[in-house]
């Protein structure tokens, strides 16, 4: 038994490093995504979004907050339109997101003590982006309006203090915390880094199945040398007609790998790429063991799918964007349909993503993400017993 | 004419008996898409979980507590004793803020000495924690009854004045999900003919013409996808009630050009390698990466260069763009056209590799490689 599976365990190794194939996605994808993946989040936020703005007051008060909002990190003054129409055709143009107007009379209205107000045409269909060009606005003009309502308190005789304890009776503290930056690369590469390793282990192993099923039908396959061979193989694994011996020594080789991978992703890379983790090990450990176990029984266990080696490739590539916006970091997961959530909890990643990220970013322990872990626990021993039944299928076919 | 007729007829004939391919070609684009809407479907994000630790516990803090959780994003679920159970309550996701006012709230208010509020929240997920910080900092600040203020802001919010984000993710979703089946399925067909030794008779069967030989094949795929997206989008806008402004005509016309360019972008991988297995790898990579580069998440045009250089070869970015203009920004189609053009260009990578393919084509040593 226990030298049958060593030899299981070998062979699976050799399929997923000696066949170019699978090593493309299983040893090179590995490295390649995730290295290709630091490159668009490199600058961690958006800064400075250009927009124009239309200065009809043209006073000093005015060109004062031209420069403060020129000045803020999150917009740019890219061009100062001379109308509405031009601004416009500028905005319909992607040359700025969003225009700014000062109103004539702008200054002197305020000198009255009348109020005034400035105009933000803003285009919200990307959030992202929307967010900073609003942001920068409010916080340009509510510190504009402290200093001047503070100054015209202290006119009216108030001390300094007095002025601003009317103007702002509390304070009110935001305080973001995980990622007080809001890098995009500590939201979005760690998710980046666990779908790498869900998807090419699926694609991977899928790869291997879908090979020694087409060998099983009999395939004609150009050897080394370069000459054309029909190979036809009897059986599925070599050394064992017991599936549950084969699928687990197939899952042993394959979470070895992907261990070694996350070693190198959790605790090589964060310093390297500059994102942020707690390295807790123990709990870290506690989910990835039963994650990668999990992906591994539910590649194996869709074996019936993989009719050729390109099928697996057809199947799990389409799904890696579905899949990122069901993990709840996209999407909030009180905002998804609850029987679409019943369905994504079935996927590993979900469980997966979702107690990682709570470890590695937010400094979780193992029991504050242990209904993951039971539903990780869950998946294996379903996705096992399914790859179990369907691989016997596979070997009785053959007999 | 006959060439490209004959070889369509073959390539309906081959996938009619591969249910498998059938499977993949018309329903599991559609599959995808409807995932997508469904996921997004309840629109924007309301009533999140957020505790509060209410130190003060006087009328004044009860008010301001009340104001907050009227507020659209915020639930007020839990209300706490002590700071510990807050964080512990955001670190395992529970909720996504915790607001805490401080046990002298109300005489420090009386004696004016400025008290803190403060609202700690989750910016690991940057979009919730975002929308729910400046709903309750939007909330408290309107609570201040000195809230006079000078300048005001009169926001025009041009597009999408709900801010739900999930029509954008949407129609970008949904092209995504179209761009990895045409660069896919673009591969596979011609790549397959190399895999199982059949290119010469593809060739015969198209009168030795590479040009009806590629799109006699390419030609069924790109009915069928098209029809498939026009009703993704289609589904979306009536039955989800999705705002689409702008011309139809026009995004059609787009949506025909995207779906185009990527299967030529296929066409490309499978001429450059001739071989089913690397083309395929190549095209994964390539659509894989094609959600984030495109600036699905994160604008493009905060990324590096190298980033820009590289999404500018994704048509899914000018189309994006496109459909996006026209369905929430009703842009005039007049400004849309240089998407177009942009989108085409890219597709002519893929035509200009025609000869390259029919070399390879007749070369035998090609065949049944692995």
């Amino acid at each position: 038994m226990v030298s049958n599976l060593v030899k299981i365990i070998k062979d699976e190794f050799k399929n997923m490093i000696l066949d170019k194939g699978v090593a493309t996605i299983m040893v090179a994808g590995i490295f390649l995504y995730s290295i290709l993946y630091t490159i668009p989040y490199h600058n961690h936020i958006v800064r400075e979004v250009p927009v124009g703005i239309i200065n009809n007051d043209n006073s000093a008060l005015s060109r004062e907050i031209v420069r403060e909002l020129d000045t803020s990190e999150y917009i740019k003054i890219k061009t100062q339109p001379v109308d509405l129409e031009t601004a416009k055709k500028q905005y319909y143009k992607d040359e700025i997101k969003a225009f700014i107007v000062i109103s004539k009379d702008f200054e002197r209205d305020i000198k009255r003590n009348k109020g005034s107000f400035i105009t933000a045409y803003t285009d919200s269909a990307f959030l992202t982006v929307y967010k900073q060009i609003a942001t920068g606005i409010n916080e340009v003009i509510n510190t504009k309006n402290n200093t001047l309502i503070i100054g015209s308190y202290m006119k009216q005789g108030m001390s300094k203090i007095q002025a601003k304890n009317t103007k702002i009776p509390f304070e009110f503290i935001n305080i973001p915390l995980y990622n007080p930056v809001g890098s995009y690369q500590n939201y979005i590469y760690p998710l980046v880094l666990i779908m790498i390793l869900h998807q090419t282990m699926l694609i991977g192993i899928g790869m291997i199945c879908g090979m020694l099923r087409e060998k099983m039908r009999g395939t004609t396959i150009r050897t080394h040398k370069g000459k054309a061979e029909y190979i036809k193989i009897e059986k599925f694994c070599k050394f064992s007609d017991n599936s549950a011996e084969i699928v687990l020594g197939k899952s042993l080789a394959h979470v070895a790998l992907y261990l070694v991978y996350s070693f190198l992703y959790f605790l090589i890379y964060p310093p390297l790429v500059t994102y942020q983790m707690t390295y807790k090990i123990i709990s870290l450990l506690l989910i990835l063991i039963p994650f990668l176990f999990s992906v591994s029984f539910l590649a194996q266990a869709l074996i019936y799918f993989y009719k050729t080696r390109e099928s697996a490739l057809f199947i799990y590539i389409p799904s890696s964007v579905p899949i990122v916006f069901l993990l709840g970091f996209i999407w909030p997961n009180e905002a998804i349909n609850p029987i679409l959530r019943l369905f994504a909890t079935c996927i590993p990643a979900v469980p997966g993503a979702d107690a990682l990220v709570k470890i590695n970013q937010m400094g979780a322990d193992f029991f504050q993400v242990h209904n993951d872990f039971w539903i990780l626990i869950l998946q294996c021993l379903l996705y096992y017993s399914i790859a179990c039944w369907g691989l016997n299928r596979q070997i009785r076919k053959v007999r | 004419m006959k060439g490209f007729i004959n070889v369509f007829k073959r390539e309906f004939n081959i996938i009619r008996h591969k249910p498998f391919i059938l499977f993949i070609t018309l329903v599991y684009p559609l599959f995808f898409t409807l995932i997508i809407i469904w996921t997004f479907i309840s629109g924007t994000a309301i009533n999140l979980p957020t505790a509060v630790l209410d130190e003060n516990n006087s009328d004044v803090s009860r008010a301001l507590i009340r104001t907050v959780n009227s507020t659209r994003t915020v639930n007020i679920k839990y209300k706490l004793s002590n700071i510990k159970e807050g964080y512990d309550l955001i670190r395992n996701g529970k909720i996504y803020a915790l607001l805490v006012i401080p046990r002298d709230f109300k005489s420090d208010l009386n004696m004016s000495k400025q008290p803190k509020i403060v609202c700690y929240y989750n910016n690991q997920m940057i979009l919730t924690g975002g929308l729910i910080s400046k709903d309750i900092q939007a909330a408290i600040s309107g609570l201040t009854k000195s809230n006079i203020n000078l300048i005001s802001i009169d926001e025009r919010v041009k597009s999408n004045p709900y801010l739900n984000y999930s029509y954008f993710l949407t129609y970008a979703g949904i092209a995504h999900v179209f761009q990895v089946f045409a660069v896919l399925l673009s591969v596979w067909s011609i790549g397959i003919e190399f895999r199982q030794g059949s290119t010469k008779e593809w060739l015969h069967t198209a009168d030795n013409s590479i040009v009806s030989a590629v799109f006699g094949k390419l030609s069924l795929y790109f009915l069928i996808l098209t029809i498939l997206i026009t009703c993704s989008y289609i589904f979306y806008v009536v039955f989800c009630t999705a705002p689409f402004e702008g011309s139809i005509f026009y995004t059609f016309i787009g949506a025909c050009a995207f779906i185009f360019a990527y299967q030529m972008m296929g066409l490309l991988f499978i001429a450059l390698l001739a071989n089913l297995r690397f083309a395929f790898s190549l095209g994964s990579v390539y659509v894989s990466l094609g959600f984030t580069f495109a600036g699905m998440t994160y604008p493009a045009f905060a990324m590096p260069l190298a980033a820009r250089i590289y999404s500018s070869f994704l048509p899914v970015r000018p189309f994006v763009n496109l459909i996006v203009n026209q369905a929430l920004r009703d842009i005039p189609v007049i400004y849309d056209i240089k998407y177009l053009v942009w989108i085409l260009t890219i597709s002519l990578l893929g035509v200009s590799s025609l000869p390259l393919l029919k070399k390879k084509v007749l070369n035998e040593e090609l065949w049944y490689q692995i």
